[in-house]
């Protein structure tokens, strides 16, 4: 797995976005002479950044603006918006403009020896990535994209529930924001009135019974313009419209404090205490119980009805022939096929 | 009996453990059955992944979910790779790219042999011994049971 190593964004290109973040009119020739750069130089940074999925408005004879302005992710203000306890925790906070992903740069680190709690967010994802091989479309900085590295001392075995337990966690720190309608499908999707807000993909690693290794990685809609999400292939949904305010008012940098708190919480929690404290949290989040569903395994869709979370945190669906419990596949919402 | 009906219970039986049943209803009988003769369930890569009551519930999993123990032919339990639980089995990162080993193969302690994904958890499968991977048992994107024999490593 090549693991994100920085991709290339310039340092004059993030320059220029700086200058341009606020989302007021600047002209070609205030940003040259603030950065000491060509006109060239400038235009061609501005080309780079639409190329990254940055909507730059250019206004002929006077000058450029950001279609949308941009609080830019920052890990100092980031760092400043977390408790006490959970800095405590954190092994450093770090914010690239462009990454492959946030969590393989993690795992590869942690695979070279980075303590726990290392925090990883990036404004765009070259190879962002769902469920195994989908990728996670994320033009830069309309999206929140952070990774959680942390270590047990227990093996990958023990780590199942945690799935849900970070679902749980990130669905209650979105209902905190102002989220009412937020809902979870199993194991960890975030929905709001069933389209996509946020999805988390866990990464582990190590032995089975021994110790190991997790990474936790958070993909948060803000505020995508339709064309960038041409390529999603489902239903989704962004924080803007879920809040129903303008992006340029989402603080991002607070936004991704208190997810991060959460999920360092949660991290922390649940290898005390397993995944036991989370399920009436989760079950709170969960409106699908009693719907119909189909589970989708390797290449079998199997129909019932959803019948809640085990102890274990597997899927409990009522089938014709009596309750399965599934501890892999995919829900999916849909009513069950007509056979 | 109406094919349709035939074609339903075929589907029952597959989403279930249960091995073979016979339908009488009038003059007519159904007998379907899913494995010829002694078929080891667990070695099969067509074998359902989450079972009724083989779940294993994280408190005791070995007990409920491990048919029998291994018999890979004569291959002694060191050179074996199970599964430390169910999931779906996974070659190679993502779909497209080159597996993480093949048939062959030399690997060393601490190389991922494989992805196992069980509740979006995608787990990366180390390998404990340094060696030649000499059996690959599980197709790419097929579920695994507990404790189901991945790899023969010698």
């Amino acid at each position: 797995m090549t693991a994100g190593a920085a991709a290339a964004v310039p340092p004059t290109h993030l320059a220029v976005l700086r200058l341009l973040a606020d989302g007021e009119l600047h002209s070609g020739e205030a940003i040259a002479a603030r950065l000491g750069l060509s006109r060239t130089a400038v235009w061609k940074a501005l080309e780079k950044l639409a190329g990254l999925g940055i909507e730059v408005a250019t206004l002929r004879g006077r000058g450029y603006r950001l279609v949308e302005p941009l609080e830019l992710l920052d890990a100092g203000r980031i760092q400043a918006g977390l408790s006490a306890g959970a800095r405590a925790r954190l092994g450093g906070v770090e914010v690239h403009a462009s990454l492959g992903s946030t969590n393989s740069h993690l795992m590869e680190l942690a695979k070279h020896g980075v303590a726990g709690g290392r925090v990883c967010l990036a404004e765009h994802q070259e190879r962002g990535r769902g469920r195994h091989g989908r990728t996670w479309v994320s033009p830069f900085g309309r999206s929140l994209l952070l990774s959680v590295l942390w270590r047990y001392d227990f093996g990958i075995a023990g780590l199942a529930g945690l799935s849900l337990a970070a679902g749980a966690a990130v669905a209650d720190a979105l209902r905190a924001q102002g989220v009412a309608d937020i809902a979870l499908k199993w194991p960890n999707d975030l929905l709001w009135h069933g389209r996509k807000l946020a999805g988390l993909l866990l990464e582990a690693a190590g032995e089975a019974h021994g110790s190991s290794h997790v990474v936790i990685g958070l993909g948060l809609n803000l505020s995508l313009t339709p064309r960038q999400a041409a390529e999603i292939d489902q239903p989704w949904v962004d924080l803007a419209t879920a809040l129903g305010r303008p992006a340029g008012r989402i603080e991002r940098n607070r936004l991704a404090a208190t997810l991060i708190e959460a999920l360092i919480e949660a991290l922390d929690r649940f290898g005390r205490e397993g995944l036991a404290p989370f399920l009436p949290l989760w079950e709170a989040s969960d409106p699908y119980r009693g719907e119909p569903i189909a589970i989708l395994i390797g290449s079998r869709t199997i129909d019932g009805i959803h019948g809640g979370i085990a102890e274990d945190g597997a899927l409990r669906v009522l089938t014709e022939i009596g309750e399965q419990t599934f501890q892999a596949g995919e829900v999916s919402l849909r009513p069950p096929r007509r056979t | 009996m109406d094919i349709r009906k035939v074609k339903k219970l075929i589907e029952l039986i597959e989403q279930s453990d249960v091995a073979e049943i016979e339908i009488h209803e009038g003059e007519e009988s159904v007998r379907i059955s899913r494995h010829g003769g002694n078929a080891v369930p667990y070695l099969m890569p067509q074998a359902l992944a989450p079972q009724a009551g083989a779940a294993p519930a994280s408190s005791a999993p070995a007990a409920t979910s491990a048919p029998a123990p291994a018999k890979s032919d004569e291959e002694p339990e060191d050179n074996l790779v199970r599964s430390p639980m169910v999931g779906t089995f996974y070659r190679s990162p993502s779909p497209g790219s080159p597996p993480f080993v093949d048939e062959g193969d030399r690997v060393k302690v601490g190389d991922t042999l494989c992805i196992i994904e069980a509740m979006k958890i995608l787990n990366q499968i180390e390998s404990e011994k340094t060696g030649t991977i000499r059996r690959i048992l599980v197709e790419n994107g097929q579920p695994v049971e507990y404790n189901q024999i991945l790899f023969v490593i010698e």
